[in-house]
């Protein structure tokens, strides 16, 4: 997945921002980096906002990838139950929220 | 700077009051603890309204300058402050720094907020606002959800269990059946707590604060004002030994820790240094229980029960009222309601109450006692150390 670093303090973050609030650099390259993370926590929703209320319940997940970025997203639906650790994958779906989908479980 | 009191307090029932504009709230909430303060309208130099989604609920803005306007304040700054959930703590903050800055002898903080009337969906939509939404809100995340994340983890790391947690709604709805202002009290067995509606895993129904309507005031004053007034008060006054506002990350990519807060952890840190107190010497605490497993996150953020123990300590029983640390002794959110932009003011009015010896839930010989309010996911928090004095 792509991700993007900031040219001067090189600090990697999920998203293009203005400016790298380490050192507010506001030159960033753009880098390819594995799709593979570690989950860390999620949470089953059942009662969803508006907009989402059709896909409940769903899981919205917190991982941490290899390259050390923390991001939110969802379990892929598809998706075995997760467990706390299990090692995931992004989705190659290009959707504004990251799909991830469990590898193994310990 | 200088010292600040607090000289009067007023708060209206948190729950439901249909049909009730949220004006007139407000206004209730502040015209009590200004008359119970007995200083001229005159001194007050500014007005602070936390309120967080008048908005978008009520089509109302400008609701500070309104609010001043209706009580005969309009020359002075009126102001409106917004923190989403921490609105109110702000709000007192902002008049306590008027008023120990020297620039005003008294100010007035109003908090308000009216829920009840708008539908769930259109509520929540609101609530959101406090997300940051271009990171965390395309996963479909809420409120309870962010807190089941936490939830999860801190069980992960310190084997905090159903029950522990349990343990933390019991206490606080048994509070709230004490507290004439609460909106829901209640006597719940362990079993009907661990039994209702699945909201966002393992988040249930019991773990969430209500959704309410209410408004409290508190008006400040300095040194001068307070031992003029002395003699004329039916109360004791109550000295701001501190009152601290911090920012964490708007954002859960941002949190490393999702078992602790930054934002609780830099303002309690600085709160305890400007008053010159620690953990041991607090008596109780009002603290920002939106969710029951906050409530645990809170205190050990806030240093009053050791990292990882928040569970076990609540279904000891150390956090009731006459054990080692009275947490949440009004009902807290989860019990007392959570007008949100009100929360924050809430807690100052009832600890307040507390420390003038005169709360219908007292914790005995309370003589400190610390506030707590938090907005977002940890991006805004407020702490503040109030101490209760025989005489001024």
């Amino acid at each position: 997945m792509l991700i993007y670093k900031c040219q001067k303090c090189l600090k990697l973050s999920a998203k293009l921002t203005q400016v790298c609030s380490d050192c507010l650099g506001q030159d960033f390259d753009q880098q390819e980096v594995s799709d593979e993370g570690q989950l860390v926590t999620w949470t089953t929703v059942r009662r969803a906002p508006a907009g989402y209320a059709h896909t409940a319940p769903y899981e919205v997940v917190v991982v941490d990838l290899e390259c050390g970025l923390r991001v939110t997203g969802r379990l892929d639906v598809q998706s075995p139950r997760p467990t706390m650790f299990a090692k995931v994958r992004r989705q190659p779906v290009d959707e504004e929220c990251p799909i991830f989908s469990i590898l193994q479980s310990d | 700077m200088n010292d600040v009191f607090i000289a009067g307090i007023g708060s209206t029932s948190f729950g439901r009051h249909a049909g009730t504009p949220i004006e007139h709230l407000a206004v209730s909430a502040a015209l009590e603890a200004l008359l119970e303060s007995t200083i001229e309208r005159e001194l007050i130099g500014a007005l602070y309204l936390g309120n967080f989604i008048s908005g978008p609920l009520n089509g109302k803005e400008v609701l500070a300058g309104i609010v001043g306007h209706r009580l005969g304040l309009s020359s002075i700054a009126c102001t409106k402050v917004e923190g989403a959930c921490a609105s109110g703590g702000i709000a007192f903050r902002h008049a306590c720094m008027m008023v120990a800055s020297g620039q005003a002898d008294a100010a007035i903080a109003v908090g308000v907020e009216t829920m009840t009337h708008a539908s769930t969906k259109v509520t929540t939509a609101a609530l959101n606002c406090a997300m940051d939404n271009e990171n965390d809100g395309p996963s479909g995340l809420t409120f309870p959800g962010l807190f089941g994340l936490a939830w999860r983890m801190h069980a992960q790391r310190y084997g905090t269990t159903r029950d522990q947690v349990s343990a933390v709604v019991r206490k606080n709805k048994s509070n709230g059946l004490k507290n004439p202002l609460a909106q829901m009290g209640a006597d719940l067995s362990m079993e009907e707590i661990s039994s209702s509606i699945a909201i966002c895993d393992p988040i249930q129904l019991f773990d969430c604060c209500p959704t309410s309507d209410g408004a409290a005031a508190v008006v400040v004053v300095s040194k001068a004002v307070a031992s003029r007034i002395a003699k004329h008060l039916k109360h004791p006054l109550v000295q701001v030994l501190a009152s601290v506002q911090t920012s964490g990350p708007p954002n859960i990519g941002a949190q490393m820790d999702l078992t602790s807060f930054s934002a609780n952890v830099s303002a309690a840190t600085k709160a305890y240094a400007l008053a010159g107190v620690g953990p041991k010497d607090i008596d109780l605490v009002e603290l920002h229980d939106c969710f029951s497993i906050a409530e645990i996150i809170d205190c050990e953020d806030l240093g009053l029960v050791p990292r990882g123990e928040g569970g076990h300590w609540a279904l000891e029983g150390r956090t009731a009222v006459g054990g080692e640390i009275a947490i949440n002794p009004s009902g807290g959110l989860l019990s007392k309601g959570h007008p949100v932009g009100a929360t924050g003011i809430g807690q100052v009015y009832e600890v307040t109450k507390q420390l003038r010896h005169d709360h219908a839930n007292q914790v005995r010989h309370a003589r400190i006692g610390m506030t707590h309010n938090l907005g977002g996911a940890g991006v805004a928090c407020t702490v503040s150390i109030l101490k209760g004095l025989e005489a001024c």
